[in-house]
């Protein structure tokens, strides 16, 4: 599959649907990693591949946890400008930030 | 006794299986060492009993947060007999995910499946048969809400709690590199572990995976039992290196991959989906309710309602319980007759306290319902998302909303509601502006004082004081956020539940829960705070009760230059230093300085001598803003992790109390 097919999930109107591909960009989300990796003993900090409990982590396995995987079929609900998104993974609606549905990418049904 | 743990995804019924397993034979309580609150009862079959516990609602179980420590540390080491996980049947393929990592944790596991008619009537069909057999644990379909199937989960909890069951375990296959990796950490996991405790609570093969994983609570408890550079450690470096250059990809990702590889196996065999147009009502619904330009009003509606209902319906019960209070103070101030002091001490201090506050039940219990049938409906994920806009204006988001409509009912609860917010900053921001949300522990004083001064149009002017604290909220929101919080609201995901009917029984207890508290409230804190404050008001032996003399009038006199300004006297400082402890003890404390005990009359016609329009308003300005009460004090404290925040939530709250009811005051006395 090449690049050039993946949209942002905030890209869809309503009543599209995509395949989820990829996650992007949340993991090295700038916002407070620097605060989480203070917690850690002094010896694991720095060790990222090993200790990664930072807040991009932390999204993106909630956003797993929630449905959203890659391969996973995304309906846009309701895409109203300067409103959160309704996105329905199969029977389930959710609400999501459009800083989120930025970094999701998709591919067009 | 048996126990069973309930586990499960958010909005999946859990609380209703609860309900229905446990009947009113319940106890809520806190986890230990946390605000988390913890809910336990009994139930019964066939005259067996076993005892239920709910864990928190969560969607994985991570070291990512606080209710999934809980609910793992719960199955791991409380080891229940057998661990029930309902699922919603609309969304089984999510709730899955949670099941699976239930299912490595290696306890006996039920998977309830609710929500079978909902999702029948989606065309989804589930086998049920199929699903035990490829899980290897029992399945039991349930309609929560209709109190379908709860005699058959019972039967099977206590039959796989004897182990007459038969269970499979099923062994969730990482592939071939990985599972090699992982026997290699078990290895020396085994070795190194020889004579420990610490294999007691996990498997080896779940700490494996665990550490694999990079999981920071796994890890941390590796490295206090074995210190840091423990053979354990290269192990797990050069494994997590060896599957990392094979995958190209980080480690925790492969392997939640796997997992969701089985789960979707498993989905695909056993759940059938008919592709049927589908409109489902939930949508409808939202169509209007949170249409782009009728969702705000809408949403005004509804908390305009409230508010009217609670004020509106909550008169009559209150002039009966007044009553009922008046009976009491007569017929023991009759039967007593001496000595003279513990007959002041019962009329004065415990009826009057006690009564003066009881009154108010009816109108928390009415505001507790409303908020009971918001959150069950599952309008409240509405609100956020209609408020959103709002809230962005403030740097926050929508879900931040969530917390300040619960704050209507109380501070404690609503502080504990922002753990749903993913960022730090966020949730330090939505907790300090919390306790400006007048919550129903105000109410007494705000009811008394209209009475008192605004008796025509009472419902406006109370109505004016909550607006006056969600108008400071918004505005402390955007000061902290500038000065303190710098920085853009962070992103969000909130699931949207479909809308349901309440049922009857669950908002009840729902209401139930909340409002009992206050009720548990008004036999301690607020007793314990009544009759201190007659001690106070009766000593030095002697006094006129209650007068300047007395011990309350001199420590109200000391404080009286601080509130002076705004119009107080002496009386106002005592009451407002009791309003501490719980904000509602202003109320009685008037009763007790008076000397009229629960008589809210009396009362009254004593403030209106003591007060005037002005000073009245900016008394009940002060009491809405100054200092969070002691419960909430402490719970700020748990929640933000440090003293610093709790004080400093107290000193900005007095500090705009003071100017606030100043200003009110001042102003006030321009025009009259």
């Amino acid at each position: 599959m090449s690049e050039k097919h993946l949209i942002p999930l905030a890209f869809l109107a309503p009543g599209e649907s995509a395949i989820l591909r990829e996650i992007r960009g949340i993991r090295h989300h700038p916002l407070g990693e620097a605060q989480a990796c203070a917690k850690r003993p002094m010896r694991l900090r720095g060790r990222r591949h090993l200790l990664t409990a930072d807040k991009g982590h932390r999204m993106e396995h909630r956003l797993k946890s929630m449905g959203f995987f890659p391969g996973t079929r995304i309906e846009m609900i309701r895409n109203d400008p300067a409103k959160p998104l309704v996105i329905g993974i199969r029977d389930c609606r959710l609400c999501i930030g459009r800083g989120i549905a930025m970094r999701l990418m998709v591919e067009r049904e | 006794m048996i126990v069973a743990a309930l586990t499960g995804n958010p909005n999946s019924g859990k609380t209703t299986v609860f309900n229905n397993l446990t009947g009113a034979r319940q106890h809520v309580g806190n986890w230990p060492g946390v605000t988390v609150e913890k809910k336990e009862g009994i139930s019964k079959y066939n005259s067996r009993e076993f005892k239920v516990v709910d864990l928190p609602g969560t969607y994985s179980i991570t070291a990512y947060s606080l209710e999934e420590m809980i609910v793992r540390k719960f199955i791991s080491q409380e080891k229940p007999d057998v661990v029930v996980n309902i699922a919603d049947a609309s969304n089984l393929e999510r709730n899955l995910y949670l099941f699976s990592q239930i299912l490595e944790l290696g306890s006996p596991a039920i998977l309830v499946i609710n929500m079978m008619d909902e999702a029948t009537e989606k065309g989804i069909q589930i086998d049920i048969g199929l699903l035990s057999t490829l899980l290897g644990c029992p399945v039991v379909p349930m309609v929560a809400v209709k109190n379908r199937g709860t005699q058959e989960l019972k039967k099977t909890i206590l039959e796989s709690a004897d182990r007459s069951l038969h269970f499979r375990e099923i062994r969730l296959n990482y592939g071939t590199e990985i599972e090699e990796e992982i026997e290699k950490i078990e290895a020396v996991l085994k070795k190194e572990c020889e004579g420990s405790s610490i294999l007691d609570k996990y498997t080896t093969r779940w700490f494996a995976i665990k550490a694999l994983e990079g999981d920071d609570d796994i890890l941390q408890e590796l490295t206090k039992e074995f210190g840091e550079d423990s053979p354990i450690f290269k192990q797990i470096e050069s494994s997590t290196r060896h599957i990392e250059s094979i995958y190209k990809q980080d480690i925790e990702s492969v392997i939640v991959d796997f997992r969701y590889g089985f789960i979707s196996g498993i989905a695909r065999e056993a759940i059938k989906r008919e592709r049927k147009e589908y409109i489902s009502k939930s949508d409808k619904i939202d169509n209007i309710l949170t249409n782009r330009i009728l969702g705000f009003p809408f949403f005004a509606l509804f908390m305009w309602l409230m508010f009217f209902f609670t004020f509106f319906l909550g008169k009559y019960p209150m002039k009966l319980i007044e009553n009922l209070v008046g009976y009491a103070a007569d017929g023991v101030s009759r039967l007593m007759t001496s000595p003279a002091w513990l007959k002041s001490l019962l009329v004065d201090g415990v009826i009057g306290g006690v009564g003066s506050v009881l009154v108010f039940v009816p109108q928390i219990f009415i505001m507790f319902l409303f908020i009971s049938i918001i959150e069950d409906t599952g309008y409240m994920a509405r609100a956020a998302f209609i408020m959103d806009r709002i809230m962005h204006w403030l740097g926050l988001h929508g879900k931040s909303f969530i917390p300040m409509i619960m704050g209507f009912g109380c501070n404690v609860p609503a502080v504990m509601a922002t753990r749903t917010l993913e960022s730090e900053k966020d949730r330090k921001l939505t907790i300090l502006i919390n306790p400006l949300v007048s919550c129903t522990a105000r109410l007494p004083v705000y009811a008394l004082f209209t009475a008192a001064f605004f008796a025509a149009n009472q419902g406006t002017v109370t109505f004016s004081i909550y607006m006056l604290g969600m108008v400071l909220a918004v505005v402390m929101a955007k000061i902290f956020r500038k000065f303190l919080f710098p920085g853009e609201s962070e992103p969000f995901v909130m699931e949207l539940p479909p809308y349901r009917w309440p049922t009857l029984k669950s908002t009840f207890v729902h209401m139930w829960e909340r409002g009992s508290m206050f009720l548990k409230k008004a036999g301690t804190i607020i007793l314990a705070g009544s009759v201190i404050m007659w001690t106070l008001a009766y000593m030095p032996p002697g006094v006129r009760y209650g007068s300047a003399e007395s011990l309350a009038g001199r420590i109200g006199h000391f404080l009286e230059p601080l509130v002076k300004p705004l119009g107080f006297d002496w009386k106002a400082a005592v009451a407002l230093i009791f309003g501490f402890v719980a904000k509602e003890i202003v109320v009685s404390t008037y009763g007790t300085l008076f000397g009229v005990g629960e008589d809210r009359a009396a009362i009254i016609s004593r403030l209106q001598g003591n007060f005037t329009p002005a000073s009245a308003y900016a008394f009940m300005a002060f009491t809405l803003l100054y200092t969070p009460c002691l419960a909430t004090v402490a719970v700020i404290r748990k929640e933000t992790g440090s003293w610093k925040w709790a004080a400093f939530a107290v000193f900005y709250q007095l500090v705009l109390a003071w100017v606030i009811a100043f200003l009110i005051y001042r102003i006030g006395l321009l025009f009259m």
